[in-house]
């Protein structure tokens, strides 16, 4: 056990997205080689061995999502290409393969992430694209994934981005108990925004989380796990890590049943410098504790809080000497 | 307005570029408006190429030819310049290409000041060669293009979509055309603006446009444009001396989709033609009819390799690469299948020896000419095909691409296929066409109906807007991360070295060297077990915790022990000290207190690990010494325990409550759920607002380790009616019989209910063993459908590969090679526990053919909590594979 698995060379470029599915024994890796790579983990040898690889967009896969189980081996990626593709592993004479089973292509522009809504919204597939606008998307049929309907767009800031004035990205509440809500990084404005339905089930911006000084790259909302108030992780092109801390603004009337636009206290309570250049992705881990980030700087970092509440770097990985210079 | 310009260049407030120029050399903008009067022609093209005779010009160079020119006399010049423009600009007035762009310069604020900087721009840089050689003409800036901050970087609106364009030999001139669009622009590296407009005569000749247009290789007084005309014949035009058609080609029978003049010899021009011929056109010779080559194929590329000029390549509709040698017409050199669907571009490396094709297999392929093998060496996938390549000047490796229905025009480096170098995003709409002016500028047009031109030094490289890196962790710990030190590199080595690997056996080194040099990411990662979750503790708590409510003291005395035994020596403190508030009486503060040390230490030694538990915890329970103990770390309790003595009537509401937020901040919504449903029955127990999430996450996270049981009965013994009822929300399992296939109505009164069919009266789910109705786990066969009891299955698979109906189906295959495991024998069927094992109800097999249907393996179904229902209709449909009712 304890054994590790390297993707060096498992793909021709660089390697945009690592998605775990829901039981964390698949992985989907996506790069600008216009693949995916699919990988599961091998019980017995502790290894996680390469399952199928496929072309899956004409340009670089910028990112991956996988869906619940329970509709399947689902998998969604968002391209260059301006398309989304949905992904469905089939078996053909115990063969893996996965096949398109559906390609959403009405965007303008790249589409710059996509995620799966948390299984309790049903089979519903959120995206944002360089034209500012996020739209989600629901499987008509979840026995047969080739029909998607899109339910629900809005646009997050001010009109269109160029791929080079940044990118956009969202990330789901989880949380099965509250109102839908996400945060998505805005591009060329330089905040992350949390959108959530009002009563008419209209997605409205109610709180901002500024005091970003650049490009939002990522955004990362944590499981909640019934804690009292929720955890968002913002990768900044500012090279920081940011955490909000959005606790329940009881005074702003969320108790008294009326949707208000103020529904949080956002307080940032930590504000990390260390990777010192471009930091790309955040994500949390499954119990919402653990935050690992990944910057420009060739390090993945672990970000933990410790008994007091404060957010420390627990450990440090590092590209130059590869996964086994794994400190603690 | 002029005289507006000309203070504007004097006005000490102009951009600090200006104040700049001191070694730069002055060039009065290019701008001789081509006439409908004949005076004004004069003036034309070919004295572009020498200069002489307008004052202005004469002053520009007499600024060129300074090697350094003070500021002062610069402005003076440059004002000169703007000053005679004025008196040129009266004196040709009416000109043809008044109305043509609106983008006149100097009417309104904004356009001042991009001309000023533009202007300045273009004093620093005037000493280019074709830039003097160029400017001649006066106007000082009239009609003067948008110009986007970058030098060389612009775009020009010529008011009608763009297909094609081609360059005057010294790139002063580009020649733009469209389908209604006939334009000559004058550029430098400020702007462009419109010189000639041939659609006047265009039009008198049945045609208003062109596909395609090449300027041939002479200049001056002999220059010769070509293009297609949009009604077919293809047209010579002489612009170096009248702006008149010099020829009409046409004898070709169907239209013309290429045409390309010979480098070496400007009266050599080629077309290629949908009526499948290439012809060879002779411009000296008016009466010859052009040579043919003639295949069986739709021609859509034709071109001279540039190095030999008797080498000609083709491509062709059906994806054919053709090369001729214009001496030996009868055989072609090398023809080869270089595309799937037909070959849109290709462009001859200026070296000669290799060429890049793009075809509408959406690639872009190299291939070595000189080779005898018909076998790309390069390939790089393309978000569309191609609709024009080009390689760069001075860089072999790099090639600039125009799309079909594709805005963006995309720069490579066949070095690293997958990434462009740039994705430039100047036009609107599709750009047709691109045109390297020199090694950094390069030229585009597009249906958004501008000419743009970029200097690429200043573009973003796209490889920078791409994540570096990702790291993802599952629920076992194990994380999962790319990174690349990309910070530390510049350009096109940052994110590649060279790479000594397996090397790319087809690829050939287009910069001469003799070696190709393989390029990889420096990027790296892997997976790998960090222990950031103790899962093994997680599941083995999960499946050993007591969880009903009742008898609190039993409960929470065999939760310590399992904790304990989890090396949760925290947790194991905390249930014992529940034990103690809710137990009838009160332990002994002898108890307590051992309790409490024993934990401490424990605690003490797990310390380091922030809360983790230690692998030698279990040795630290048998060394431990009750009496010698201290307790070092402050435990949750300690001074609860030892202050008061726990009293059965004493309220814990506020311990409960801190103990409970503890965990929950903690992320551990195992101890509150387990804590809650133990202490259910409790009277004091307060309520929790958050108790839905915290059983709602604990599910959750019990069925990512696949816990279903575990998961069902937590959700089975929550009084919350939300989760209570999550395994009963939306599932619906509709069951029928196996054999005929009548849906199974347990409700009707006349129903035999679960034991056999009421149409064909067989017995439902009979083990294929024992043949007698199957109670309780019903494993079946998800290929031939065939039915058991777990334990006669395990029994007959332990010895038979084949399914004991007869049936023939191998159900366990792997029992043909080795005896296989008890474990992995399990995996092969779909096996549900019983919810509640009084359950009298036995359960009907389905037999239906799943529609997408299941791998063993797979693990998406067994646990029916989680599989709601989506809008019913799967349901309805029988597509259900589960065995099991509700």
């Amino acid at each position: 056990m304890n054994q590790v698995t390297k993707f060096d060379g498992s793909h021709e470029d660089l390697i945009h997205d690592v998605a775990f599915n829901y039981y964390g024994n698949r992985l989907a890796t996506c790069s600008s080689d216009q693949k995916i790579k699919v990988w599961d983990y091998n019980e017995s040898d502790g290894i996680w061995e390469s399952s199928s690889a496929f072309k899956a967009h004409s340009c670089a896969v910028l990112k991956t999502s996988w869906a619940h189980p329970e509709y399947g081996q689902v998998l969604a990626s968002c391209s260059f290409d301006r398309s989304v593709i949905v992904w469905e592993e089939s078996y053909h004479d115990a063969a893996k393969k996965w096949t398109a089973v559906a390609t959403l292509r009405d965007g303008n522009g790249t589409v710059q992430d996509v995620e799966f809504a948390p299984n309790h919204l049903g089979l519903r597939l959120a995206i944002v694209a360089a034209d500012g606008l996020v739209k989600i998307y629901e499987a008509m049929d979840v026995t047969s994934l080739a029909h998607w309907t899109m339910i629900d767009s809005f646009a997050v800031g001010e009109g269109p981005s160029k791929d080079e004035e940044g990118n956009h990205c969202l990330s789901w509440c989880t949380s099965k108990f509250t109102t839908q809500m996400m945060v998505v990084g805005c591009a060329k404005d330089h905040v992350a925004k949390i959108f959530r339905q009002d009563p008419n089930n209209k997605w409205q911006a109610c709180e901002i989380l500024g005091g970003h000084g650049g490009v939002v790259h990522d955004v990362s909302w944590a499981p909640n796990m019934g804690r009292s108030y929720h955890l968002i992780a913002t990768a900044c092109k500012d090279g920081h890590v940011r955490i909000f801390k959005l606790t329940d603004d009881n005074q702003g009337g969320a108790m008294s049943g009326g949707w208000t636009r103020k529904l949080f206290i956002v307080t940032c309570i930590a504000d990390f410098a260390d990777h010192n250049a471009e930091v790309w992705r955040v994500e949390w881990n499954v119990t919402g504790t653990i935050l690992s980030s990944s910057g420009d700087d060739g390090k993945v970092r672990l970000w933990k809080a410790t008994y007091t509440g404060d957010w420390k770097c627990m450990s440090v990985v590092s590209a130059e000497d590869g996964p086994n210079a794994f400190q603690r | 307005m002029n005289r507006e310009m000309a203070k504007l260049r004097k006005d000490p407030t102009i951009p600090p570029s200006a104040a700049t120029v001191t070694t730069s050399t002055a060039t009065a903008f290019p701008v001789s408006p081509r006439l409908g009067n004949a005076e004004s022609r004069a003036n034309g093209p070919r004295h572009r190429t020498s200069p002489k005779g307008a004052g202005a010009r004469a002053a520009s160079m007499a600024a060129a030819s300074a090697a350094s020119v003070a500021s002062v006399s610069t402005t003076n010049s440059a004002s000169s310049a703007a000053t005679t423009a004025a008196s040129s600009t009266t004196g040709t007035t009416g000109t043809a290409t008044i109305g043509g762009t609106g983008l006149g310069v100097g009417h309104s604020s904004g356009n001042t000041g991009a001309l000023a900087s533009g202007s300045s721009v273009g004093l620093r840089n005037g000493h280019r060669q074709h830039t003097s050689s160029s400017s001649s003409g006066m106007g000082g800036g009239q009609r003067r293009s948008n110009n986007l901050g970058n030098n060389n970087t612009f775009k020009f609106d010529t008011n009608g979509a763009l297909w094609a364009l081609s360059a005057s030999p010294d790139f002063s001139m580009v020649a733009v055309v469209g389908r209604d669009v006939l334009k000559v622009l004058s550029v430098n590296e400020n702007g462009a603006e419109e010189l000639v407009n041939l659609k006047t005569v265009g039009i008198r000749n049945n045609f208003a446009g062109s596909m395609d247009v090449k300027w041939g290789p002479t200049s001056g007084r002999d220059a010769k444009i070509a293009t297609i005309g949009t009604n077919g014949p293809i047209v010579i035009w002489d612009v170096g001396t009248h702006n008149k058609i010099d020829r009409t080609i046409k004898e070709h029978t169907r239209s013309v989709n290429r045409i390309c003049f010979s480098p070496q010899d400007p009266n050599l021009l080629l077309s290629a033609s949908s009526d499948q011929t290439v012809r060879l056109w002779d411009l000296r010779q008016r009466d010859r009819p052009g040579l043919v080559m003639e295949t069986k194929d739709t021609v859509r590329e034709v071109q001279f390799n540039p190095v030999s000029m008797n080498d000609i390549v083709a491509g062709y509709e059906s994806g054919n690469v053709q090369r001729w040698d214009l001496r030996n017409l009868s055989t072609s050199e090398k023809k080869f299948m270089a595309h799937m669907g037909f070959v849109t571009s290709l462009d001859y490396h200026p070296s000669g020896r290799f060429l890049a094709t793009g075809g509408r297999d959406r690639t872009i392929k190299v291939w070595d000419m000189e080779d005898e093998k018909k076998r790309e060496i390069h390939t790089i996938p393309t978000i569309q095909y191609t609709s024009k390549v080009q390689w760069r000047p001075h860089k072999p490796y790099h090639l600039a691409a125009s799309f079909k229905d594709e805005s963006t025009v995309q720069v490579f480096d066949f070095r690293r296929p997958f990434v462009p170098l740039h994705i430039l995003t100047q036009h609107d709409k599709d750009a047709t066409a691109v045109l390297w002016k020199d090694s950094d500028v390069l030229w585009t047009v597009s249906k958004d109906k501008t000419f743009a031109s970029t200097n690429i030094k200043g573009q973003p490289l796209s490889a920078d807007l791409l994540p570096s890196g990702k790291a993802a962790m599952n629920c076992y710990g194990q994380l999962a991360f790319t990174v690349s030190g990309k910070g530390s590199y510049d350009s096109f080595e940052k994110d590649l070295v060279p790479w000594a690997g397996k090397t790319n056996a087809k690829s050939v080194a287009l910069d001469g060297s003799s070696e190709p040099t393989i390029y990889r990411t420096r990027q790296t990662g892997g997976v790998f077990d960090c222990e950031l979750f103790n899962h093994e503790a997680f599941i083995y708590c999960a499946q050993n915790y007591l969880t009903e409510a009742g008898n609190v003291r039993n409960a929470c005395e065999h939760n310590s022990n399992i904790a304990w035994q989890a090396n949760r020596f925290r947790d194991s403190q905390t249930w014992t000290s529940l034990k103690l508030f809710y137990s009838d009486m009160a332990e002994s503060a002898l108890v307590v207190s051992q309790v409490e040390a024993a934990s401490s230490e424990a605690t003490a030694a797990s310390k380091q690990k922030d809360g983790q538990v230690p692998d030698e915890g279990e040795e630290n329970l048998d060394d431990l010494d009750m009496g010698q103990s201290k307790p070092t770390v402050p435990s949750l309790f300690a001074i609860k325990v030892s202050d008061a003595p726990v009293k059965r009537n004493w309220s814990h509401d506020d311990t409960i409550r801190n103990l409970l937020e503890y965990y929950a901040e903690q992320g551990d919504v195992q101890m509150c759920v387990t804590i809650l449903l133990v202490l259910a029955d409790e009277k004091e127990l307060p309520e929790f607002s958050r108790s839905q999430q915290w059983f709602g996450s604990y599910i959750d996270l019990l069925s990512r380790f696949k816990l279903w049981s575990v998961a069902t009965a937590v959700s089975q013994a929550c009084k919350d009616p939300a989760i209570h009822t999550m395994n009963q929300d939306s599932t619906t399992i509709h069951t029928a019989c196996s054999s005929c296939m009548k849906p199974i109505l347990t409700r009707a009164p006349s129903s035999s209910g679960f034991w056999a069919c009421d149409r064909c009266r067989k017995v439902l789910s009979s083990c294929s063993v024992c043949r007698k109705t199957v109670r309780g786990i019903f494993v079946w066969c998800t290929q031939c459908s065939h039915g058991f009891h777990l334990q006669h299955a395990q029994e007959w698979f332990s010895q038979s590969a084949e399914c004991p109906t007869g049936c023939g189906h191998q159900c366990f295959p792997e029992m043909l090679k080795v005896q296989q495991e008890q474990e992995q024998q399990q995996q092969q069927f779909y096996h549900h526990h019983q919810q509640t094992p009084d359950d009298d109800m036995a359960y009907d097999s389905v037999h239906y053919q799943h529609p997408r249907p299941l791998h063993p393996h797979q693990e998406q179904v067994s646990y029916p909590g989680h599989r709601h229902s989506r809008g019913g209709e799967a349901q309805e449909k029988g597509s259900s594979p589960l065995p099991f009712s509700t």
